[in-house]
């Protein structure tokens, strides 16, 4: 165990120098530790031998310090490798350097019989740990050491080796020296080997990233809950601050158009009848913005219940009598479809704007509201219309009009702004409530507004026995009306 | 006449309310906050009730649940002004005993309906 605590610390000490660009690839991070391995605690090892020669041979001369200095060079390439990330270049450098101080070594201190030819084995071994399995870089490898090894034969050839100026006994002990740093090195690079095939820093690295990763997405998520519920809260305050003082308007107003109708003051009832609608327009629109903000911030409520699909569009309509008779227009209700189950508030909400819509743009027209139910797979879907036979909307304004806050001209050519917030909302709504709002019109042909909602299997067996149960109230209560008339008449009788 | 209870907190809605009240032949009482709201439910015995939601420390759930709670203010109806249509309120002013439910700014045609309605079902 704590050996595996002290190859993590190595494996710390390492993973300073690892650039990022070669920390980004795994199999590229592991070759770079073994890489760093060595050369930060290779020269340690390895330098005990020109120290030797150094302590044995009394006439020891530069020779010993080139090889101590080529041993030591080795602590340069973890710098070198962490500011410039040229690993495959140092990696052949450092294999080129090594092959120098180990060839450097036999030269001096007895060829091919020399104690320290023993590290020639470490050649290979560090070589193809640092390249990895690229099988061109292994050829590459294999062209240096043969060069470097017809170099070292010519060398040989050309320069009389030194003669050696140790004793036989100093060369025995150099040799024990080399050979056990040699044995110790190769020990050192298996251990590191092996303890960073079994890592577990990588796994350790790799969860801790996870971990953070997941951490900074519950934060944004959290930020992003904040910020909505900020939004919703604000919402939530500004419908209040709005409404107020526009309570004050319209209701004051109000109050003062009644007197000055009352006192038959014509100017002051149309300058008043002004500030109303003024007034109350304004409401519409800040009820539709807030209604749209809403819708966004997720915090419009839904409410499914059992309604008579005729009753409602009918009761709509009834709002909209005198707005018709100004305009001359009939409207008239089809719409034998029966309980359904829906959010009656917001569908209504939805008919009220289409058809105000419809009223606005018809002239001495006709405005139909027809309602169907069209039977869907498992479920069905409820269809209503709002036709008219106004003025239509051209083609090229037709595309994506429901989704544009634009001005509308109206019939009489007058500018009505914001009939777009209307349109947007009642298309926001049908999407809330499980639906679609399609527009269908041209020029002089009029306009077909068509709401479509689903209504799911579930809910459709709700609404039958919804509809039975309707059905048997309203039985029971004719039964029971007969049976008071009856009593009456019993009554009667019974007096008479 | 008939006598409608007001309970409102804000100045002006309250005034502008009860005075469009007296122009349509109401005898019209009015109450600043929950408490007095419910005293004066106790002391003038109205017809109907008009209750704001929104009234600060004790709001108009409270003090609707609290007139239906005493026996001898029970059976007057309570019509509950809300700031949102939203649906959360109207099941709130179903569940503690209002007879129905309007929203702020009022439609004084449509309020007068709801009232009359709940004064000829009385």
């Amino acid at each position: 165990m704590a050996l595996t605590k002290y190859a993590d610390y190595a494996t710390q000490i390492a993973d300073y120098f690892i650039p990022p660009a070669i920390a980004a690839d795994r199999e590229a991070k592991k070759r770079a530790r073994i890489f760093l391995y060595s050369h930060l605690f290779g020269p340690f090892i390895g330098s005990a031998v020109p120290l030797a020669v150094f302590a044995f041979d009394s006439a020891a001369d530069y020779k010993a310090g080139l090889l101590l200095a080529s041993i030591l060079s080795f602590w340069l390439f973890p710098f070198v490798l962490k500011y410039t990330s040229a690993y495959r270049t140092l990696a052949f450098l450092s294999i080129q350097t090594l092959i120098f101080a180990i060839l450097w070594s036999c030269y001096c201190y007895g060829g091919v019989r020399s104690p320290t030819l023993a590290w020639a084995l470490n050649i290979p071994l560090l070589s193809f740990l640092y390249i990895g399995p690229s099988s061109r870089l292994r050829l590459a490898l294999a062209a240096q050491f043969v060069v470097s090894a017809l170099l070292f034969f010519a060398a040989n050839q050309f320069f009389e080796p030194p003669p050696l100026t140790m004793s036989p006994i100093a060369i025995e002990a150099l040799g024990l020296v080399s050979t056990v740093a040699a044995a110790l090195y190769v020990v050192m690079m298996a251990l590191f080997y092996a303890n960073a095939l079994a890592s577990q820093v990588e796994l350790k690295a790799e969860i801790e990233g996870h971990l953070r990763t997941t951490a900074d997405f519950v934060s944004a998520t959290e930020s992003a809950r904040r910020s909505s519920a900020a939004k919703a809260e604000f919402i939530a305050k500004m419908s209040h601050e709005l409404r107020t003082p526009l309570n004050a308007v319209i209701g004051y107003s109000e109050i003062l158009l009644d007197e000055a109708e009352t006192e038959d003051d014509a100017q002051s009832a149309a300058d008043l009848k002004r500030i109303h609608g003024a007034g109350v327009h304004l409401l519409k629109l800040v009820n539709e913005i807030l209604d749209l903000s809403r819708i966004e911030a997720g915090r419009m409520e839904t409410l499914t219940e059992l309604v008579d699909c005729g009753d409602l569009l009918r009761s709509v309509a009834g709002r909209f009598e005198e707005a018709a008779r100004m305009n001359d227009d009939k409207v008239i209700v089809d719409a034998p479809v029966g309980v359904v189950l829906v959010d009656a508030a917001k569908l209504s909400q939805v008919i009220e704007q289409l058809l105000e819509n419809a009223i606005a743009f018809t002239k001495q027209g006709e405005v139909r509201i027809t309602a169907e139910r069209i039977p869907c797979g498992e479920s069905e879907r409820l269809s209503i219309c709002v036709a008219d036979t106004g003025c239509g909307i051209p083609p090229e304004r037709l595309e994506g009009f429901l989704d544009r806050l634009e001005t509308v001209e109206e019939a009489d050519g007058r500018q009505e702004g914001g009939a777009g917030v209307g349109l947007l909302l009642s298309k926001r709504l049908c999407e809330l409530i499980g639906g679609t709002l399609s527009l269908e019109s041209a020029p002089g042909q009029g306009t077909r507004a068509k709401v479509d909602l689903v209504i799911p299997a579930d809910a459709l067996e709700r609404a039958d026995l919804g509809a039975t149960r309707l059905g048997a109230v309203a039985a029971q209560m004719r039964r029971a009306e007969a049976e008071a008339k009856e009593g009456q008449g019993d009554a009667k009788v019974a007096v008479g | 006449m008939q006598k409608l209870l007001l309970v409102e907190d804000n100045e002006a809605n309250r005034d502008m309310l009860s005075r469009r009240l007296i122009r349509q032949n109401f005898e019209v009482v009015c109450a600043v906050d929950g408490p007095s709201g419910v005293a004066a439910a106790q002391r003038e015995k109205p017809d109907l009730i008009l209750m704001d939601v929104a009234l600060g420390a004790m709001d108009g759930w409270e003090a609707t649940r609290q007139i239906k709670a005493a026996s001898e203010t029970a059976s007057i109806p309570v019509i509950a002004l809300t700031a949102h249509a939203l649906e959360s309120d109207r099941a709130k002013s179903v569940s503690v005993g209002c007879a129905d439910f309007d929203t702020k700014p009022v439609d004084l045609r449509r309020l007068l309906q709801k009232i009359n309605a709940c004064l000829e079902a009385r």
